[in-house]
C-alpha cells in the first residue's frame, strides 16, 4: 500500500493581514471553517478579550438572538458553531469555527459550505450592536457566565491541581494569567469595553483562517473576497515565543488543603526548549519516555510497580517550554510518589533508558502523528500551532525529525530540564462526602 | 459466510460475519484513513451480577465491581504487561467497562495483523493470582476514590439511585472498596469463564483493511468453535415510580451541578430499540435543545449555562433519560422543566420542530462517522442490541411525528428525580 500523502495546509496568501489556508481532503464526511485571533496574553485584556467569543455566539444582524441561530444551525443539517478562547504559551487565542456535512449529504442540495463560513463571517464581524456597544443585558448574561465559569476551576480537581501548579510555578510571568483571565478584573469590565476589545481582535491583531475538506473553489474565493474588503489595520505578527533564562532556582514546595478523598499532585518543570529549537522533537521523546503514554516511565513505575495511583503522566506546554506532571494519590503516600517521580527524571537524567522504552515512544509518536490526519479539527490544529510560531515544516516533516531523534538527543535535552515547583492539593484530614 | 450491506445515503460499506462460537465480526473498510482500530467486546457489565449459566437452573449472585475488575486483570499476561506489548507494535490500547459491556480496544496505523492477532489473543488467555488480584486493588482503590471526588460522575450514580431501588445500574461501576476487597481469583474466572465465552462476544474492525483477512485471523485464533448458548441474566424488576424523589450531596463545588430523569422500563431490542432511542432523543432535543424557547428562557434568567444539556441511555437492559448541569438555583429549572414536560405530553411536539430537529439529528449523526474509534465502539454496541447502527440511516428516514409523540407520552409521563449537589458551606470548609 502506498503512503497516502498529508493533508497539508496550503497557503491561499495573505489578504488585509489575515493569513489564509485550504486543507484538502475528500475522505471526512465533513468540510469546516476556523477563524484564529491571537493577542498577547495580559492582565489587562485576558477577560475582555475572552468575554468577546461568548457575547459574538450570542447573535449578529442577521439572526439576532442564540435562539434564531440556532434554529439557522439545525437547518444546516446540523451544523455546529464553536467559540473558545485558549492559551498557547504567552498568547491568547480566540478560536471560532463551524463544521457541518460536507455539501454532497445535503440531500436538498443546499451550498452548506457558502451558507455557514458566510454565517461564520458575520457571526465575527456584524455582531448586534446597541449604540455602538454589545446589548447590556445580553452582556450581563455573558459576564455572569465568565465569572461562574472562572469560579468553577476547583469543579474538576485535576484541572484545578494544574492551574494552581502553574499560578505559584509563573508568578510574574504573563503565563501566570489565565485564558479566561480573573475573577476580578471580569467583574469590573463594562459593555463598551469589551465591544472596544472585539474591535481590535477584528481590525488590528493577526489572525488565521483554514478551510478544510470538500467544497467548491469559487466559495473559497468569495469568502476571502469579503475579508479583503474589511476595515482592517493589521499590526505585524507580534515576537513569538519568550526567550527563557537558564537560571536556576531552588525547587518551590506548594500546597492548599481542600475537601477531597484523593490528593492531585503536580510537578511544574521548565524545559529550556523553544518551541521553534531544533531540540523540540528530541524533546517529545523526552516527555513521550519519561509520561507520554502507558509503557511510560512514570506509568509504569508509580501505576504499575508500586500501585500508588491510577493515573500518572506528563504533558508539555510547548509555546511555553513547560513540561507537567500529574498524579492522584493518597495524602499518605504523597513522599513515595514524589521519590519514584524524582527517581524516573533521575534517570532520564543520566540516561538510563531502556531500547524497549525508547523505541515504544518513538512509535507512539509516529502513530499519533499519523493518526492526527485523520482527525479535520487535529489536522488544523496542528498548522495553526506551527504557523502562529512561524514554523513551516508540515506534520510529515516533523515526524520524520521526530524519527531520526537518537538517545544522545534525548539526554542533552534532558540535562535542561528543571524541576521547578511542587504543587499538592491535600485532602483535609476529616473529608467525608457522603451523600446525606 | 462474509456478508455484505450498503448504505448509500451515508457511503459506506458494512461487512458482517458471524464465527462458528456465534460470535459477531463487523467490519468496516474505511479508504484514505491511516488509522485502523479494533475493538474486541463482551456484553457483559457492572449491571451483570446476578445470572444462570448456559444450560444452568440456579442463579449465581457475585460481588458488584467484577467486570471491572476482569477488565484490569486481563492487561497482565503470564510472559508480561500486554500493554508493552501494543506498545512495540506501535498501537495505542485501551479498554473500558460500562452497564453493559466490558470492551478492549487498539488503535494503530502499521503492522495491523499482529495487533488484532494480540488483541484476540490476549482476551482469550487470563492470567490470575492471588498476588496479581491483591495488587490490582491498591489501583482500583484510587480509580474509585478519584470518581469520589468527580462532580459530574456522582451526580449522575446519585440520581440513579434514585431512579432504581433494585436494578444494579444503581451501582458504581467499578464497585466499592468495600465490595472489591471480597473479590478472588475464584470469583474473577468463574466470571470470565461465563462472559468471556465467544458467543457473549463480537469484534468490529474499522480502517483501511480486507476484511476477508479480518474473518481469517479470527478463524485462526478465536479458539472456542461450538457455540455454548445463552446466558440467563437476571435484572430485578422495579415496581413503579422512583426510589426517592431527590437526592442532595455536599462537594468542593464552585455552583449546584444538578441533573433530572426519568426512567423507561419498557426495553427493547432490535429496529424498535434504535426507533425508540432516537424518538427519544429528538423529543428531549425539541423540548429543550439548544433551539428550544424553554432553554432560551432559562440560559436567558441566567438558571442554566452552557453546560446544560440531555442524555438518552437506552440498552436492552435498562432505559432512562436524563438532563441537567449547572444551575444557581437546581429546584427553579425543575419546576420550569416539570411544567414543559406536562406541557409537550399534552401538546405533543410539532410538526416544523420534529422535521427540523430530525434533519439536524441526522446529520450529525453522519458527522460523527468520522470518527473511526466511535464507529467501532457504536457497531459493537447495537451489535449487542440486536441492532445496527448503519440503520439509524434508515430510522431518520422514515421515523415519524406520531410515533414520537408517541413515545412522548409513554415515557416522559413517568415521574422524575433530582439529583443535587451543592457547594460546601464556606463555614465548614
Amino acid at each position: 500500500m502506498s503512503r497516502k500523502p498529508c493533508a497539508d495546509a496550503e497557503s491561499l496568501g495573505t489578504v488585509n493581514g489575515i493569513r489564509f489556508f485550504r486543507i484538502r481532503s475528500d475522505k471526512f464526511k465533513t468540510a469546516r471553517t476556523d477563524i484564529f485571533i491571537t493577542d498577547p496574553l495580559t492582565a489587562e485584556t485576558a477577560s475582555a478579550n475572552a468575554l468577546v467569543p461568548s457575547l459574538l455566539k450570542r447573535g449578529c444582524e442577521g439572526y439576532p438572538t442564540s435562539r434564531l441561530l440556532e434554529l439557522r444551525l439545525e437547518d444546516l443539517y446540523g451544523a455546529s458553531f464553536d467559540s473558545q478562547v485558549m492559551k498557547k504559551g504567552e498568547t491568547q487565542v480566540i478560536h471560532l469555527s463551524v463544521a457541518h456535512v460536507a455539501d454532497r449529504y445535503a440531500s436538498g442540495g443546499e451550498p452548506l459550505f457558502a451558507d455557514t463560513s458566510a454565517l461564520l463571517t458575520e457571526l465575527l464581524t456584524r455582531p448586534v450592536l446597541v449604540e455602538g456597544c454589545f446589548r447590556r443585558e445580553v452582556f450581563a448574561q455573558e459576564r455572569e457566565n465568565l465569572l461562574d465559569a472562572i469560579r468553577s476551576r476547583v469543579n474538576d480537581k485535576i484541572r484545578y491541581a494544574s492551574l494552581r501548579c502553574v499560578e505559584e510555578m509563573c508568578r510574574g510571568e504573563a503565563f501566570a494569567v489565565h485564558a479566561e483571565g480573573s475573577e476580578s478584573d471580569a467583574a469590573a469590565l463594562d459593555a463598551c469595553q469589551v465591544t472596544v476589545a472585539w474591535e481590535k481582535l477584528i481590525r488590528t491583531c493577526p489572525a488565521y483562517i483554514y478551510f478544510s475538506g470538500e467544497m467548491p473553489d469559487s466559495d473559497v474565493q468569495s469568502r476571502m473576497d469579503g475579508f479583503a474588503s474589511m476595515k482592517r489595520f493589521p499590526t505585524a505578527v507580534h515576537s513569538g515565543p519568550v526567550p527563557e533564562s537558564d537560571e536556576q532556582r531552588s525547587v518551590r514546595y506548594v500546597s492548599d488543603v481542600m475537601e477531597v478523598n484523593q490528593g492531585k499532585l503536580c510537578m511544574g518543570l521548565r524545559t529550556h526548549v523553544r518551541p521553534d529549537s531544533p531540540d523540540w522533537p528530541a524533546l517529545m521523546v523526552y516527555n513521550g519516555i519519561l509520561g507520554g503514554d502507558l509503557h511510560s516511565k512514570l506509568f509504569q513505575n508509580v501505576r504499575e510497580k508500586a500501585s500508588l495511583a491510577y493515573y500518572a503522566s506528563s504533558r508539555l506546554e510547548r509555546h511555553k517550554g513547560l513540561m507537567f506532571i500529574n498524579s492522584g494519590i493518597e495524602s499518605a503516600n504523597r513522599e513515595k510518589a514524589e521519590t519514584i517521580i524524582l527517581e524516573q527524571l533521575a534517570d532520564m537524567h543520566r540516561g538510563a533508558v531502556t531500547t524497549d522504552e525508547f523505541d515504544a515512544t518513538l512509535r507512539s509518536l509516529d502513530t499519533s502523528f499519523k493518526a492526527t490526519q485523520d482527525s479535520q479539527p487535529g489536522i488544523v490544529e496542528f498548522h495553526f500551532g506551527q504557523h502562529m510560531l512561524g514554523v513551516e515544516e508540515s506534520l510529515d516533516t516533523l515526524a520524520e525529525k521526530v524519527s531520526r531523534v537518537t538517545m544522545a538527543d534525548v539526554v542533552r535535552v534532558a540535562q535542561r530540564v528543571a524541576l521547578d515547583t511542587v504543587y499538592f492539593l491535600q485532602p483535609a484530614d476529616n473529608a467525608d462526602s457522603t451523600g446525606k | 459466510m462474509l456478508e455484505m450491506k450498503q448504505y448509500d445515503r451515508l457511503g459506506e460499506t458494512l461487512h458482517t460475519y458471524v464465527h462458528s462460537s456465534g460470535m459477531k465480526v463487523y467490519i468496516v473498510r474505511k479508504e484514505g484513513y491511516q488509522k485502523k482500530t479494533a475493538v474486541f467486546a463482551t456484553s457483559y457489565g457492572s449491571v451483570d451480577n446476578r445470572f444462570r449459566k448456559p444450560g444452568a437452573d440456579a442463579e449465581t449472585e457475585v460481588p458488584d465491581g467484577i467486570a471491572h475488575f476482569l477488565e484490569h486483570k486481563l492487561f497482565e499476561q503470564q510472559d508480561g504487561n500486554v500493554l508493552e506489548k501494543f506498545s512495540k507494535l506501535g498501537a495505542s490500547p485501551n479498554a473500558f467497562t460500562s452497564f453493559h459491556e466490558t470492551a478492549y480496544h487498539f488503535t494503530c496505523t502499521d503492522r495491523f495483523d499482529e495487533n488484532l492477532r494480540l488483541l484476540l489473543d490476549y482476551v482469550q488467555h487470563p492470567w490470575l493470582t492471588d498476588e496479581n488480584v491483591e495488587k490490582e486493588k491498591g489501583i482500583i482503590g484510587q480509580e474509585i476514590r478519584m470518581y469520589e471526588d468527580n462532580a459530574d460522575w456522582r451526580v449522575f450514580f446519585n440520581l440513579l439511585t434514585c431512579l432504581y431501588r433494585l436494578h444494579p445500574v444503581r451501582l458504581d461501576i467499578a464497585g466499592t472498596v468495600e465490595t472489591i476487597a471480597g473479590i478472588t481469583k475464584e470469583l474473577l474466572l468463574d466470571c470470565y469463564h461465563t462472559f468471556y465465552s465467544p458467543s457473549n462476544m463480537a469484534l468490529a474492525v474499522v480502517g483501511d483493511v480486507d476484511p476477508e483477512a479480518v474473518v481469517a485471523m479470527v478463524n485462526d485464533r478465536i479458539e472456542q468453535q461450538e457455540n455454548r448458548g445463552r446466558i440467563g441474566k437476571v435484572y430485578p424488576v422495579e415496581q413503579e415510580g422512583v426510589a426517592r424523589e431527590v437526592r442532595e450531596q455536599l462537594l468542593v463545588v464552585s455552583m449546584p451541578l444538578f441533573l433530572m430523569g426519568v426512567r423507561d422500563d419498557a426495553v427493547s431490542t432490535g429496529t424498535p430499540l434504535l426507533r425508540r432511542r432516537t424518538a427519544l432523543s429528538i423529543a428531549m432535543d425539541a423540548l429543550v435543545g439548544r433551539s428550544s424557547e424553554l432553554y432560551s428562557r432559562l440560559y436567558e434568567d441566567g438558571l442554566i449555562n452552557e453546560s446544560f444539556g440531555t442524555d438518552v441511555m437506552m440498552v436492552p437492559a435498562f432505559g432512562f433519560v436524563t438532563w441537567g448541569g449547572q444551575s444557581p438555583d437546581p429546584d427553579k429549572v425543575a419546576t420550569a422543566m416539570k411544567e414543559a414536560v406536562v406541557q409537550l405530553v399534552a401538546d405533543g411536539l410539532d410538526a416544523e420542530s420534529f422535521a427540523r430537529v430530525r434533519r439536524a439529528h441526522e446529520g450529525q449523526f453522519i458527522r460523527s462517522l468520522n470518527s473511526l474509534e466511535l464507529l467501532a465502539r457504536e457497531l459493537v454496541d447495537n451489535g449487542f442490541a440486536d441492532t445496527c447502527h448503519f440503520d439509524l440511516a434508515d430510522v431518520y428516514a422514515t421515523l415519524t411525528l406520531e410515533e414520537v409523540n408517541r413515545v412522548i407520552r409513554e415515557v416522559l409521563v413517568k415521574p422524575s428525580a433530582l439529583s443535587v449537589i451543592r457547594p460546601i458551606p464556606e463555614s465548614a470548609a
